[in-house]
């Protein structure tokens, strides 16, 4: 078994069934069946396990998904929305040789590959061989839709059904040093996490899940999978409608909705979580930041019908890692914020203090996770591993850090990080990494970004410079500039602030908080 | 409100984001995405559509609506013109 198969199995049950609605079409089973058995075949071409996809929200980034796992071989997505820079270094990072293209990004790809000097095969799924007759293809072995393929040499890896050893794909995540981290994770991993969510929900065939997640990001897993493992159709949610889902969901009639809290806040915030507005809606699923308990009831007004969930768990540990059902008037929460609940089975977690010793019952301490769907390692790096991995007793934990604690009946409560790490979005962001790319540029480094929580609906991030404040107008655009060229979106901050020094604590350290003051006087 | 006079709010609400992406004024086609066109990402458009509805005291409703039909500066322009009118 391997998480293909999850797919495989539900074409070949009800191969006619709507598998994927994407830009107003939609795409049976067997079409994308069909459609990821041609991709496979042009992966097959390349050596290494790990296939770049850059595409995005269309039919060829998804049955390119499954196109790359079906030939035995992870996908690595390359989000167009990050600048050439962080590609190239994610592509050489996974020493892929195959990458497959949607026709919109061709200008990116020249972009990108212009910083890389390697041969690469590309794929076109999507594209005729009189379509790519461009000078910066001419290095690299080209595969479009019509391009004949010798097909003897690629059966060996199509074969072989039993991958769940294999890896199904690898994400990037910020990294505290400047660079971010590679995590890699295993059919195994993913199978172990379906199962879970299959067997706590009673999702059907006749389901329609909303696709809200890029797929840089791991709850983009979840939306695929849980709902192709349950034959049901995929609905991705084009990114215009994402700031104002309300009418595509009515009238898509969506019946398993999955976000991150802020999408709900912002719904919150424009009226659009009206009193029984969603009653289609079966199912309502949160991930990726802290659910406030005052949202949650929101929601469960706007969807009455929904059974909702918060679930919790970091990319390392695989999509999810618990979850909590929220009960209107019953539900239990700390600081406003909601439970994350109990650990899925095939995994266990320990609260523990900064020797590794677990704590009491309701006290807090950092989260530790080991099982099925943990990971083992980050990719190609010892040093980030052996600070995140931590053998106990010839177990291997990853250390979250997450700062939680565990009422009496073993719920657990989300209370905080231990780092400097904040989410965006969902996303995570390690400010030190924006620090980092700031600091580089302007060769100073008393560089610090903070992250400012303006009300309940907004945050910022606010890079901080130690220098001359005349400098600010003039430099401001070529900070944001610089950050832009090397950062996703999300991770440039929104505003600049040059200070002639930064308030210090005892220690002669900067004080974080006194500077987080000293912005959100001048700025808000 | 005529619309020019919306039109010139809107430019000045922008003003400060414009200045720090070092997009001028006159770049900006009004009749295309503004996020197409790199001056806002969708967290930074909700938040300008925040600002907005306080500078012109209005209150748009999203349930009925498309994001598409709202990121242009005209699109803006003639909703704003309706809700003012109001």
């Amino acid at each position: 078994m391997n998480i293909y198969s999850y797919f495989e199995k539900a074409y070949k049950s009800n191969p006619d069934n709507l598998a994927l609605f994407v830009k107003d079409a939609g795409y049976s089973y067997k079409q994308i069946y069909d459609y990821a058995a041609q991709i496979a075949v042009s992966v097959n071409t390349g050596k290494s396990s790990f296939t770049g996809l850059l595409a995005h929200r269309s039919v060829s980034a998804f049955a390119g998904v499954l196109g790359v796992l079906r030939a035995g071989n992870a996908y690595v997505p390359l989000n167009p929305g990050f600048p050439p820079e962080r590609l190239a270094f994610m592509i050489e990072f996974s020493e892929m040789d195959t990458i497959i293209v949607e026709e919109k990004y061709l200008h990116l790809l020249e972009k990108t590959l212009k910083l890389i000097n390697k041969k690469f095969n590309l794929v076109f799924p999507g594209m005729r061989e009189s379509e790519l007759d461009l000078p910066f293809l001419n290095n690299h072995m080209v595969i479009a839709a019509d391009t004949p393929i010798n097909s003897g040499k690629t059966l060996h890896k199509t074969v072989q059904s039993e991958f769940s050893e294999h890896y199904a794909y690898m994400l990037f995540t910020s990294g505290s040093t400047g660079k971010p981290k590679a995590v890699a994770v295993k059919h195994k991993n993913v199978m172990c996490y379906v199962e879970n969510i299959n067997e706590m929900n009673a999702f059907s065939s006749s389901d329609r899940f909303s696709n809200t997640f890029d797929l840089t990001f791991d709850l983009s897993v979840h939306d695929m999978f849980v709902s192709w493992s349950n034959g049901a159709s995929l609905y991705c949610v084009p990114e215009d409608a994402l700031m104002a889902p309300a009418k595509y969901i009515r009238s898509h009639k969506l019946t398993c909705w999955f976000s991150v809290p802020s999408l709900a806040n912002v719904m919150e915030r424009f009226r659009m979580l009206k009193l029984g507005t969603f009653p289609d809606i079966r199912y309502s699923l949160f991930c990726g930041e802290p659910l406030k308990e005052s949202l949650a009831e929101k929601w469960q007004k706007a969807a009455p019908n929904s059974i909702l969930k918060n679930i919790y768990g970091p990319a390392e540990t695989t999509i999810g890692i618990s979850e909590y059902e929220y009960q209107q008037g019953k539900s239990k929460s700390a600081n406003g914020i909601l439970s994350i609940g109990k650990i899925f089975s095939g995994n266990k977690s320990k609260i523990v203090d900064e020797q590794l010793n677990q704590v009491d019952t309701g006290q807090t301490g950092e989260l530790l996770l080991c099982g099925k769907q943990v990971v083992e390692k980050y990719w190609n790096n010892r040093q980030k591993t052996a600070d995140a991995f931590v053998d106990i007793k010839g177990e291997k934990w990853y250390k979250t850090g997450d700062l939680v604690k565990a009422d009496d009946e073993g719920d657990l409560f989300f209370m905080g990080r231990k780092d400097f790490q904040v989410k965006i979005q969902g996303n995570r962001v390690e400010l030190n990494e924006i620090d980092f790319v700031i600091s580089q540029f302007l060769k100073n480094d008393n560089v610090l970004t903070i992250f400012l929580q303006k009300d309940d609906y907004g945050s910022m991030l606010v890079a901080c410079i130690n220098d001359n404040p005349e400098n600010e107008i003039k430099q401001t655009p070529e900070i944001i500039n610089e950050c832009k060229k090397k950062l996703p979106a999300y991770m440039v901050p929104e505003n600049i602030v040059f200070l002639e020094s930064f308030p210090q604590n005892k220690n002669g350290k900067t004080d974080r908080n006194k500077l987080t003051e000293i912005v959100r006087s001048k700025l808000l | 409100m005529k619309p020019e006079e919306i039109k010139i709010k809107l430019f000045e609400l922008m003003h400060p984001r414009l200045q720090r992406l070092g997009i001028q004024e006159t770049d900006i086609d009004e009749n295309e995405s503004l996020l197409a066109q790199g001056v806002f990402d969708s967290m930074a458009f909700i938040e300008f559509i925040t600002r907005m509805e306080e500078e012109f005291d209005i209150e748009m409703d999203f349930e009925e609506m498309d994001a598409s039909d709202f990121t242009s500066v005209s699109q803006l322009t003639d909703i704003i013109k309706c809700l003012v009118r109001k």
